[in-house]
């Protein structure tokens, strides 16, 4: 687990985005953060980068590859050291069906969406001091 | 996910059963701890209650013992992971073998320090209160 890589956050909102990025700023967060507004595009850096990322933060419902779609790429096409990043679910809408499929893979996260500035906080923050915690993830 | 569910501990050494509990104690959430010294074990209250536990914390070395063991542990992994119950290992030291580390969520280590143990702890269950669906 690459604790000081980047975090790649997939999200094609542009107000969630800049509320990401103000929560991360405002808990001086190391990782630098990538974002990427689609999952194609997320998943061609992925494919290509020689960096590893500590963690990917993934919005559900995208245009051209949603969120379940890209995991599951991933974890068929990608390099082991790839399927091995945690991957988080974030979406506004939770439906149930949304979250037995994520289960089923296996998630190592599904999060609402919130749009309070200091509830995202704190669940952002959880996120890093977890993963941060954690000796050795495996998705396999 | 079941927020007020069980607490469920696999660990079969009773100091560290002690210091789980005295930590589950310190951090005060009011659920349920149930603790058992196998996978076996665990699987059969599981499938026996009508409990719906909220997470499960695992010795690592517990699922090192025999290949016996190992399919029946890695069994109780899928029977936990399939109910969408957070499984998450524990171990003694950072160098365990990563072949070994079954768990998406992750395994964390038991570290000497009690109150390092404790955070450990209290951030899992934070996290995985977090996720959703909440109940």
């Amino acid at each position: 687990m690459n604790k000081s890589g980047e975090i790649v956050i997939i999200e094609d909102d542009e107000d969630d985005r800049y509320l990401l990025e103000d929560v991360f700023n405002s808990l001086e967060c190391t990782n630098n953060r990538l974002y990427f507004e689609d999952g194609e595009a997320a998943l061609e850096y992925l494919q290509h980068s020689s960096s590893v990322p500590f963690l990917i933060l993934s919005d559900v419902n995208m245009p051209r590859l949603n969120g379940f779609e890209l995991r599951h790429k991933l974890h068929t096409d990608a390099e082991l050291q790839i399927k091995c990043i945690p991957y988080l679910f974030f979406s506004t809408a939770i439906s149930q069906e949304a979250v037995i499929a994520a289960y089923s893979m296996s998630a190592q996260g599904f999060f609402v969406k919130q749009g309070v500035f200091e509830d995202l906080r704190t669940t952002i923050q959880v996120i890093l001091e977890y993963w941060k915690r954690c000796a050795a993830p495996n998705n396999f | 996910m079941n927020n007020n569910g069980a607490i469920l501990v696999i660990e079969d050494n009773e100091d560290d059963r002690f210091i789980m509990e005295e930590v589950l104690i310190d951090l005060n959430y009011p659920n349920n701890r149930v603790y058992f010294s196998g996978g076996k074990e665990a699987m059969d209250y599981l499938q026996n209650s009508e409990s719906n536990p909220f997470i499960v914390f695992s010795d690592i070395s517990l699922i090192k013992l025999s290949d016996l063991e190992v399919k029946r542990e890695l069994r109780a992994d899928r029977v936990f992971l399939s109910r969408r119950i957070p499984f998450i290992l524990l171990s003694d030291t950072s160098n365990t073998n990563i072949a070994y580390d079954r768990s998406p969520q992750g395994s964390f280590i038991k570290t000497c320090s009690i109150s390092e143990f404790t955070k450990t702890i209290n951030t899992v269950i934070e996290y995985w209160q977090r996720c959703s669906p909440q109940n």
